[in-house]
Parts: structure tokens; sequence; C-alpha cells
């Protein structure tokens, strides 16, 4: 099973294969579970949250188009959807920005290339030297699915303020992974 | 790079698209002007790629004890229930938003230990035929690896007589499979069994780590079954348990320590 790729697995989930199904979630469920914690922050509603993304991903299964990006990703948006939905219906609040921030900047992956590795490690280089004033709107915004207006209102700061800091501090990382590209 | 005038408006609005959180009107203008602009469909797939790299810096964390089987247990669910299976549809023009519309998850589902479906413990007489048939396992399993071993002849004989009963007379036979940690490193062997009862046992190389530890069984069809537990001491070598699947409906079997599975062997 180790050799077979994310596309393939999830092919066979798509086709109800046991064997592909319990092969994916054994490979995804600490990235999913991961994501889950570092959005909702309690262990319960995590595990509640990442059981409900591979639900979905296994009804989806068959729709997933590799176009649209890579399998991890893939999933993990769909868990970060979930994990904000099922907080907002819960009426709490996600995990601090900042803690998050600290994982993102300072956590380390398990199970990838090195190439892949080398990427990540440049790319959290570069989201540790981001301006906080940069990097907390782009954090809330990617993980907490806040609106522009919803951290200029949580912040305190002008709207036209926080797009152009996202905007400006997406740029920078950009750079930063068109060079890997390269 | 300077904007043209009619990008400005959406180049605004392309990390909220590509986040996934622009609102109804703002977004439907954006996507208009995204349906006709190439170099604003290149700046937003340029960013949906980034944001996707972002959320793979999120660190792992391994989920609880039985986790992987109240998963399975409830995609099995699913596929009893018949639910629809999505047919592929081509996929529109790139969509800045999440794939899968999340919902919320419903309240008050049951606790996943209540899908775990817990075996008595064995009885007495079981235990002791599970007793004498795992020695002999174990003779097999170190005369099979052709390790030198100091057998009696004795060994031998039961070990004979084991292997004619269990390759003949049952014609299942034995399966096996390494017992691998976490890091993949094989540390003992996993013997499955199919007869009356059927059983799996394992042989230790060097002896885990003492402590208590629960044992799933995960089979095919994604069914979690929780086996007589594992109380290691510092010279444990073996362990057994029946087993209420047929040896060829195994999928693995991990050994559970701190609500992390340590050892797992994987069948088929
Ligand atoms: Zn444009």
């Amino acid at each position: 099973m180790g050799a077979l790729t994310d596309e393939s697995l999830l092919a066979g989930m798509a086709t109800r294969d046991p064997e592909a199904t319990a092969a994916f979630v054994r490979r995804y469920q600490s990235r999913v579970f991961g994501m889950a914690m570092a959005i909702v922050g309690s262990r319960a509603v995590a595990e509640e949250v990442a059981q409900e993304a591979f639900v979905r991903a296994w009804r989806h299964a068959a729709t997933y188009d590799p176009r649209r990006g890579r399998v991890a990703t893939w999933l993990l948006t769909i868990t970060r959807n979930l994990a904000i939905d099922t907080l907002r219906l819960r009426g709490e609040r996600p995990m601090d920005p900042h803690v998050l921030t600290a994982a993102l900047v300072s956590g380390e992956s398990g199970t990838e290339t090195a190439s892949d590795y080398a990427e990540r490690e440049h790319l959290r280089t570069a989201l540790r030297a981001l301006p906080p004033e940069q990097r907390t709107p782009i954090v809330l915004s990617v993980f907490h699915g806040m609106t522009a207006r919803e951290i200029a209102e949580k912040e305190g700061i002008p709207l036209g303020t926080v797009k152009t800091r996202i905007r400006r501090g997406l740029a920078k990382l950009r750079d930063v992974l068109g060079v890997v590209d390269d | 790079m300077t904007e043209r005038p009619e990008c400005a408006v959406t180049r605004q609005l392309v990390p909220e698209l590509a986040a996934g959180t622009a609102a109804g009107d703002e977004r439907a203008d954006a996507l208009a002007h995204l349906g006709r602009c190439l170099d604003c469909r290149r700046e937003l797939a340029a960013t949906t790629d980034l944001m996707d790299e972002l959320l793979l810096l999120v660190p792992e964390e391994e989920p609880g004890t039985g986790f992987e089987c109240s998963v399975l247990a409830r995609l099995n669910e699913e596929d009893d229930a018949g639910a629809p299976v999505p047919s592929p549809v081509p996929s529109p023009v790139p969509a800045p938003t999440a794939p899968v519309a999340a919902s919320a998850v419903p309240p008050g589902r049951p606790s996943r230990w209540s899908r775990l479906a817990w075996l008595p413990p064995p009885g007495r007489n079981r235990l002791t035929l599970l007793g004498v048939v795992a020695a002999a396992t174990v003779a097999l399993a170190l005369l099979a690896a052709g390790l030198v071993w100091r057998a009696t002849e004795d060994d031998r004989e039961l070990a004979a007589a084991y292997r004619h009963t269990l390759e003949v007379a049952h014609g299942q036979g034995l399966s096996a499979a390494p017992l691998r940690t976490r890091k993949g490193t094989e540390i003992g062997t996993l013997f499955a069994y199919q007869g009356e009862p059927s059983w799996v046992y394992a042989t230790f190389r060097s002896p885990p780590d003492p402590g208590n530890y629960q044992v799933h069984l995960l089979s095919k069809d994604g069914r979690c079954l929780a086996l007589r537990p594992f109380e290691a001491s510092t010279k444990a070598i073996a362990w057994g348990g029946k087993i209420p699947v047929r040896v060829s409906d195994i999928q693995s079997v991990a050994f559970i320590q701190s609500d992390t599975p340590v050892l797992t062997a994987h069948f088929g």
C-alpha cells in the first residue's frame, strides 16, 4: 500500500475499495487531525471534525479533480472548512491565531519527500520573517476563514489597510515559492 | 508590474477569493472579470497555490486510539446506507472556492467507542488451547525462519504436528505478517490461523516496551474489533487472541499504547 500514490488511493476509495480506503485514512489521519486541532484547539472536537472530513472525502472522492490541486490540500481544505463551520455552529472561538502562527513557523511535518521538505522550509522561514501585522491577517484569512472586513473589525484596523497588508505579505511569500520552483 | 485599472478591483479581492472567504456580490463581479482576464486568473491561481502550501505547514498530530477504526466504521455505515456514489463530473473553470461545500457536523452523534465491538475475554479452556497452539506457532515461526534454535526433539515434533494440522487438515494454513514499529522497524511477527476458533498470535524478537496495550483488529470491510488486551511484562515475548473474522478478512492488527498505535501488522 505504501507505494501507491495519493491519487490512486483516492481513486480506490471512490470505487469503495475497503483496502484503499483504510490506507487513505491511515496515510492522512495525522495531517487531518493536525489541521482540525490547529483550528479548534480541542482534541474531542478535532476528532469529530477529522472524522467528518474523511466522510466528506469518501463521499466526494469521485469528483476530485487533480487539476485543482493535490490530494493533501484538497483534503486539508475540506478539514479547514469543517473546522471553521463547526466552531461557528457551536459559537466557539477558534484557537488563538498567535498560537497557530507559532506552530506554523516552528512545526515540522512528517512524511514528505526531500524536495517537498525544502520548499516547505523555505515557506516556513519566509512566514517567520514576515512582520506580524502582515502575518496575522494572512493566518486569520487562510486558517480561520475570516473576511478582510472581519479581520479589520477584530484588529481595529481600516479595511483598506488589512487588504494591503495581506497582499504585501502574500507577495513576499510567493517570491520564496517562485525561487524554489525554478 | 502595474495593474490595469479594470484589474485593480479584482486584484484587491484575489486573496479572499483564494481563501474562499469573498462575499457573494463582490465575488460575482470578480468572477465575471476573471472570465475575461488571463492575467487576473494567473494571479488567482498563484495565490491559491500559495495558500495550499500554507495549509501544508500545519504540524501533523496523531488522533486518539481507535480513530482510524471509528472512521472506517462510519464509512462502512455510509456504504451500507446506500449513500449515492457521485459520478465523476468534468471540472468547471478553476473555482477559487473549496472544492467541497462544508456544512456542520451533526450534533449528538454517538461516541466513537459505541461503534467498537468489544469482544469478551476468552474462556479458560480457550486460553489453554490457545497456549498450546501458540507454542507450536512460535516453534513453527522459528523453524520456518531457519533460525538456529536449541529445539528438542519434542519441540520439532510438536511443530511438525501443527504444521500438519495447519497446512493439511485445515487447508487455510497459517498467514503471517511482520509486526513493525511506527518507524517501520520489524520487531516481530503476527501469525493468523483460520480454524475453529480462528486466532492471531504475535511473537516478538525483543520484548516490546512493558505496559498495557490495547489490540485492535481492522477488517477489510472497515470494522474495528478490540481483541484481548496485552499486558506486556519486561520479558513478554508473545501475545495471542481469538478473532471473530476470517483470516482473509484481516486488514491490520495494531498494538496501541497511550493512544498511539505503536506496533502494526498489515495483511493482504
Ligand atoms: Zn484583470
